[in-house]
């Protein structure tokens, strides 16, 4: 038993021996090159002195391990790293106000290993360094996990082991290149054993603790209110929303409506949710096709999801509100993939009351009277709700309206001064100035906000829906109709409906290169290329980056597993786990176990002397055994002296003599061969 | 039901000698086959595993995908990486060349052969004793000698501790050992007293009529230097070495008396001498005589070597001086 514990304690102290070694030039040299793609995709998100500070540190270590080569180059001394320490997180803590969360954190780590570098002097500080680095990776999957993210980590992954090798050279370092193809070659062979560990580790739903406030930042999406030029902003991304793969038939372009938040709630400038009380639900019934369809929903942090007008299926956590919006229990906080099934020509039943209308009516007091003058005069004039409806789209196309992302600003009373003054605008402004219209002429009326088209990707027959997409309509309640779509922006530009936005819109609004490519400058390989790419982003966000406790159960059971539990799952991946060990062991031991052709010439004849009656002393040396031998032995020709000793001497010429070729080798295996006794 | 400690520790040991088959000194080449190779992962081994639980809880937590990929991978990894340093020191040859004869006081060197039969590189291949530590790198179909260093107190046979061969490349995230106690005794001389001590007298009559020196008189010894002594009986082989180390400059003593031979007699030396006293006298004695080219007898009681001169007969004189008394 002590004698057991000593074993430990000597392994573990023997450790600490090896950690004081001093670092090595290699390492340090390789692992501040890793750091660069580690900290490339950062820069875009740290705050810029912290990239700055980090690429100042990289270049002094990066100095003086250089000049080191040719006179000793003290490193900073401790003070001046503790007080660049110090002003280093009084800037962190001014400019994220914070030290713990998402960004702050990736700063904070970004400073220590930059410090870290510049302290790096032994073994353990370098293998510290290492340690960090690796974390540092991990921080990039925050902001963003593409394929070019994915490649570039996988960069890193390879360098930062390449230098982890570096540090562990305690002889002689080793020529950058092999080093790192040893960390190619130590990855790829992870490689499989990654792949089981990912498919069979039992996936547990997160969170397992809060979120920081700030995981989700910068998501752009539709929100729970709107104003005017909310959704212009969000023209201009060129984010994803979501992607639909239709299962069967696929709906016209005209009947893309994507449903989201229902605005009723106006208080003369923003639009808001607002739920009816008491909740009496708008009704509709299914008419016509159906359609069924799959939906990758980005994250938004918001507790909605999208369907087509109108959903007939949803997932078991969602549902409709009474405004018919769908909605989930729980912000969308990570890609999300659910089913649902819509009937594009449904037909709304109206139930309301009175009463259950009367909030679709709201306007606040006193606001934007010219318009009330304007829709005073419509009903005097003595017309119905249908056509007063028909009246305002009339409006909307004969007068001056145009369609544009730069609309002018508008102050108080943004609708008569949209209505009256300006006539320029996007969907918004179409859709707010309708809908107050109609409540001034006592129309029950809301906003419905959401998406409308999409572009399907001939490579995979998937819809994508972008920000730029994003879309906001109107619907009237009309007596015996019940509610009613209306886009007044098609009034204005049909072109926005029936070919999406970028038919609408004149041509230097195209947003980024790549993203789109519209009429003159559409190339068809450029399409074709992005086509593709879009395939195959959409392909790893399904396989990989969607892979949730839902899909993983789906994943096992098409493998053919009935119900799989955790317990099954953990089963099936340490089995796996261990058949690959073993593979991977048999391949690198394959050179172990196939013995050098001359060792094994060599221990045949001296077995063959052996049984003759000269067994090999182990203490003897090949040229030793063979003189005693051939002296001993008295069986055999008179040659046999002579061939043992030149056998032996071929042997010790290939053993320690320069590294043999290979027709060398067969000569003295053929020799060994023929050797009678 | 009554398990004492001391069967406790049996069990154990039992448990210890099966893993690790103690073997005592070996002689010859060894092979490192798998049953002498044990692996067990290093503290940063541990540390590492246990920031992967990090990563794998931040990969749960911010649903991160490719934070699972990165944390198997590393995991994996570390899997991949025990193979690695496992064959690193997987079928090493070893084999003890030689530990060349030293004086008690001193370090001893042995000289130990490290064998590759294969066709990668091994790296990073420590050697360790309690005592003194190195390491190499071994490239592929290659041998590198090495020298382990011991010191040498004790006159007699002195063997090398018991060496414990690892490595824990590529990553150090796991060590690989085997231990090692090559046959390869080294001899202690006894450490030479200090110059000065006067050659005994040689026994009467047993001089046959050896050459003369210049001075007409038979040598009889060394002895500190006077101001009235002559400079042709200064002993110059010896005045480097007291010029350096600050010790009297010695002249060469003559004697009146005919006496052709020096004998060196374990038994006429004081009897206020221990052993250990009056070995350590004649080493420097025979060193003396070995320097000035002399001829001389060595008795060690029943022993008595020569009389001779050379090589031949200061090595078997220092032998006997260094195993007298020692169980063989």
């Amino acid at each position: 038993m002590p004698q057991f514990f000593r074993m430990t304690r000597e392994s573990l102290t023997s450790d600490r021996q090896a950690q004081s070694l001093p670092a090595g030039r290699t390492a340090i040299l390789t692992l501040l090159m890793a750091l660069v793609p580690v900290l490339g995709p950062h820069v875009a998100h740290l705050p810029a002195w912290c990239s700055a500070f980090a690429a100042l540190m990289f270049a002094w270590r990066g100095y003086i391990t250089w000049r080191e080569v040719k006179r000793p180059t003290p490193l900073p001394k401790t003070w001046l790293l503790m007080v660049l320490l110090v002003i280093t997180l009084a800037a962190t803590l001014y400019t994220h106000r914070t030290l713990f969360g998402r960004d702050a954190g990736v700063t904070f780590l970004t400073i220590l290993v930059s410090l870290k570098l510049l302290e790096t002097r032994t073994k353990r500080d370098i293998v510290v360094a290492i340690s960090l680095s690796y974390f540092l990776i991990l921080t990039n999957f925050f902001y963003s996990q593409s394929i070019a993210v994915a490649a570039l980590m996988l960069v890193a992954l390879v360098l930062i082991t390449s230098a982890l090798i570096a540090a562990n050279r305690d002889a002689d370092a080793m020529p950058f290149m092999r080093q790192t193809r040893l960390a190619g070659v130590v990855i790829l062979q992870a490689f499989p054993m990654m792949l089981v560990l990912f498919v069979l580790f039992p996936r547990v739903p997160g969170p397992l603790w809060g979120l920081p406030a700030d995981a989700n930042a910068g998501v752009t999406g539709l929100s729970d209110n709107m104003s005017p030029g909310m959704i212009t902003s969000l023209s201009l991304s060129d984010g994803i929303a979501f992607r639909v793969t239709f299962n069967g038939a696929e709906p016209r372009p005209a009947d893309l409506y994507w449903r989201g938040p229902v605005l009723s709630a106006f208080d003369g400038r923003n639009w808001r949710i607002q739920l009816p009380d008491p909740k009496r639900p708008s009704r509709f019934e299914p008419g016509g096709a159906t359609f069924d369809y799959s939906v990758t929903l980005e994250p938004s942090s918001r507790p909605w999801i999208f369907a087509l007008e109108m959903p007939t299926k949803l997932p078991a956590d969602a549902h409709l509100t009474p405004d018919l919006q769908p909605v989930v229990d729980k912000p969308i906080t990570s890609r999300r993939r659910y089913d649902a099934q819509s009937a594009p020509q449904y037909k709304s039943v109206a139930t309301e009351t009175q009463e259950d209308l009367a909030p679709y009516l709201a306007l606040p007091e006193g606001s934007n009277p010219r318009t009330r003058n304007l829709m005073a005069g419509w009903l005097f004039q003595g017309r119905g709700p249908a056509q007063i409806v028909d009246m305002a789209l009339n409006y909307f196309r004969t007068e001056e309206f145009f369609y544009t992302l730069e609309p002018p600003l508008l102050d108080n009373n943004p609708i008569d001064q949209f209505l009256f003054i300006s006539k320029r605008g996007f969907c918004e402004h179409y859709s707010s100035a309708f809908v107050v219209m109609m409540r001034s002429a006592g129309i029950p009326a809301r906003v419905v906000t959401g998406y409308q088209g999409g572009e399907i990707n001939p490579v995979d027959g998937v819809f994508t829906v972008r920000q730029s997409d994003a879309h906001a309509w109107a619907e009237v309640w009309l007596r015996g109709r019940g509610w009613t779509r209306v886009d007044p922006t098609a009034a204005v530009s049909p072109a926005r409906i029936s070919f999406g936005m970028h038919g609408a819109l004149p041509q230097r609004f195209a947003p980024p290169l790549i993203t789109r490519f519209t009429g003159a400058w559409s190339a068809a390989w450029l399409d074709r290329v992005r086509f593709d790419w879009e395939a195959l982003s959409n392909r790893w966000n399904q396989l990989v980056l969607n892979y949730s406790p839902d899909r993983q159960r789906e994943t096992l059971e098409r493998l053919g597993m009935k119900t799989p539990d955790w317990r099954d799952m953990a089963i099936a991946m340490v089995t796996g786990v261990g058949l690959i060990c073993l593979a991977v062991t048999g391949w690198m031991l394959r050179t172990v176990r196939e013995h050098d052709p001359v060792e094994r010439a060599w221990r045949a004849f001296c077995k063959r002397l052996a049984r003759a009656g000269a067994p090999r002393e182990p203490s003897e040396g090949p040229l030793d055994y063979a003189r005693r031998a051939a002296g001993q032995l008295r069986t055999g020709t008179a040659d046999t002296p002579g061939a043992i000793e030149a056998a032996a001497a071929a042997y010790a010429a290939l053993r320690y003599g320069p590294k043999p070729d290979k027709v060398r080798v067969r000569q003295f295996t053929q020799l060994v061969r023929n050797f009678q006794i | 039901m009554e398990a004492t400690t001391a069967s406790k520790l049996f069990r154990f040991s039992m448990i210890y000698n099966w893993i690790f088959q103690p073997r005592g000194p070996e002689t010859g080449e060894i092979f490192l086959h798998q049953r002498r190779v044990f692996i067990f992962p290093t503290r940063y081994g541990f540390f590492f595993a246990f920031s992967l639980l990090g990563f794998l809880a931040s990969s749960i937590n911010y649903d991160l995908s490719l934070g699972f990929v990165l944390t198997f991978f590393l995991g994996a990894a570390g899997l991949v990486a025990m193979l690695h340093t496992f064959r690193n020191q997987l079928h090493l040859y070893l084999k003890p060349l030689k530990a060349e004869p030293v004086f008690a006081g001193s370090e001893a060197s042995f000289d130990l052969l490290l064998e590759n039969r294969k066709g990668y590189e091994r790296a990073a291949i420590w050697l360790k004793t309690v005592d003194a530590e190195t390491v190499t790198d071994i490239a592929p179909y290659q041998s590198v000698n090495v020298t382990l260093t011991a010191p040498a107190v004790k006159r007699g046979w002195l063997t090398l501790p018991r060496i414990t061969v690892e490595t824990r490349y590529p990553l150090g995230l796991l060590r690989s050992w085997s231990y090692w106690q090559p046959d390869l005794p080294c001899l202690v001389y006894p450490k030479p007293a200090p110059t000065g001590m006067r050659f005994p007298d040689a026994p009467e009559g047993s001089g046959e009529g050896a050459p003369t020196g210049p001075g007409a008189e038979d040598f009889a010894g060394l002895r500190e230097h006077q101001v009235t002594d002559s400079p042709r009986h200064i002993a110059w082989k010896n005045a480097i070495l007291a010029m350096e180390t600050g010790m009297p400059l010695l002249v060469k003593h003559f004697h009146g008396a005919a006496s052709s031979e020096v004998v060196l007699d374990y038994d006429t030396l004081p009897p206020a001498m221990d052993m250990e006293q009056r070995l350590s006298l004649l080493t420097r004695w025979v060193l003396d005589a070995d320097a000035l080219k002399f001829t001389y007898a060595l008795k060690l009681q029943e022993t008595v070597l020569g009389p001779a001169g050379g090589d031949p007969q200061r090595l078997s004189c220092l032998r006997a001086l260094a195993l007298f008394g020692v169980a063989p």
